[in-house]
């Protein structure tokens, strides 16, 4: 992929965000960090699908990004991590895909709408397991560092 | 603890977990907040189940006594700076137990106050289209196309609620002004291609996001909240291509 076309992904990636994070009410002191979260996410991917080639491994690296993403800024602002974390894989979520499938069934294309439903169900599966994963993970360590400092 | 004072506990516990399924929180976060918030006003032993629009609650006191509350959630519309004030006031609760006429207080002031940014609203709208129809490959008109599109959706929106607030039918008008109007810049030569420009529009409303959530709620044990969101997300991803091809056709058979 040219140059330019990946620096205006990631443009239009974060602006993307920005706009949702508008659209879902965040707090404005948060829209720019809010909004960064897609730039990191979609670095994820797109380093993980360049390194395996695989979609749905780099989609559940990248969701795991913005949900590391989501769990660090939540830390720091003391604010639930859920709104860092859904704004930062808006550049991931399936919507086109799943846009796609259902309109090639709406218009009789069965075989291709098949295979769109089953890539957005396999794609939205990874990228569930990648943000649960990871905040599972990170809210132990965090539980364990948080008592070893009381204790 | 009295039973008139638990109950009162109760009634504002569910107020907040009212509000934030209201404003999109996870299921889990309800029925944690509730025990939370009961816990700090002395009733240790409360049992809490939630789905998407549903929550009840039962609440154990001494003696065999027990307090049941329900409430019914209609409509969910996503506004995070509600859950952070929302998760923040359960906060305080559980740090400097406050009685329930503060906690009530709280709740009156939080519900009050309008989105600073429903001004903002519309812009957000543009940009969430202009920014999709970039970057699923569409040139320099489709992006004002879809700027103009979508800036104009998010009052047809509003208009349409006003008259419905069933989330399919809303989705069904929409999408089928939106189909039109994406047809419409590309006759006047504005736009250039109608499926890249309308992506960007559709990014506002597919519900994409509930879709992987639907699965995540799924992952972490709520299985009927994830089939409820699951179910939800598929219907109206149907019938916003319902009313895109809608448009389309309609336009195709009048030329």
């Amino acid at each position: 992929m040219e140059v330019w076309k990946i620096v205006l992904q990631f443009v239009t990636a974060v602006a993307g965000c920005f706009g949702f994070a508008i659209v879902f009410h965040v707090g404005c002191n948060e829209w720019l960090v809010a909004s960064f979260g897609g730039a990191v996410s979609w670095a994820a991917y797109l380093l993980m699908l360049s390194a395996s080639g695989n979609d749905y491994v780099a989609a559940f690296v990248g969701s795991a990004a913005s949900a590391f993403y989501g769990e660090m800024i939540a830390r720091k602002v003391r604010a639930p991590a859920t709104v860092f974390t859904v704004i930062a894989f808006v550049p991931l979520i399936p919507g086109a895909s799943l846009y796609r499938a259902a309109d090639a069934l709406m218009n009789g294309h069965s075989e291709e709408g098949r295979r769109l439903a089953v890539y957005t169900l396999a794609f939205a599966a990874c990228m569930s397991a990648g943000v649960v994963v990871t905040t599972l993970i990170l809210r132990k360590m965090g539980k364990v560092r948080a008592g070893r400092i009381s204790g | 603890m009295n039973r008139e004072e638990a109950e009162e506990y109760l009634y504002c516990a569910l107020d907040i977990g009212q509000l934030l399924l209201a404003s999109g929180a996870e299921v889990n976060r309800v029925e944690d907040t509730i025990s939370r918030v009961m816990a700090a006003a002395g009733v240790p032993k409360v049992e809490v189940f939630s789905i998407t629009s549903n929550i009840t609650v039962t609440a154990h006191l001494d003696g065999f006594q027990t307090l049941t509350q329900m409430r019914r959630v209609y409509a969910i519309r996503t506004n995070m700076r509600r859950i952070e004030e929302l998760n923040q006031l359960s906060r305080d609760i559980c740090a400097k137990k406050l009685k329930p006429e503060e906690i009530r207080d709280r709740i009156e002031q939080i519900q009050e106050e309008k989105p600073a940014n429903s001004c903002l609203l519309p812009i957000g709208y543009a940009i969430v289209s202009g920014a999709f129809a970039l970057f699923f490959g569409g040139d320099l008109n489709d992006f004002a196309a879809s700027v103009l599109i979508g800036f104009l959706l998010c009052y047809i929106e509003r208009l349409i609620s006003r008259f419905t607030d069933n989330i399919l039918m809303t989705a069904l008008i929409w999408s089928t002004i939106g189909g039109f109007l994406a047809q419409l810049t590309v006759l006047s030569g504005l736009g250039h291609h109608a499926d890249l420009i309308s992506i960007g529009n559709i990014m506002l409303f597919i519900p994409g996001i509930a879709f992987t959530n639907s699965i995540r709620d799924m992952f972490v044990g709520d299985t009927i909240t994830g089939l409820i969101r699951f179910m939800e997300s598929i219907l109206l991803a149907g019938i916003i291509a319902v009313g895109f091809t809608l448009a389309g056709r309609i336009l195709a058979g009048l030329l």
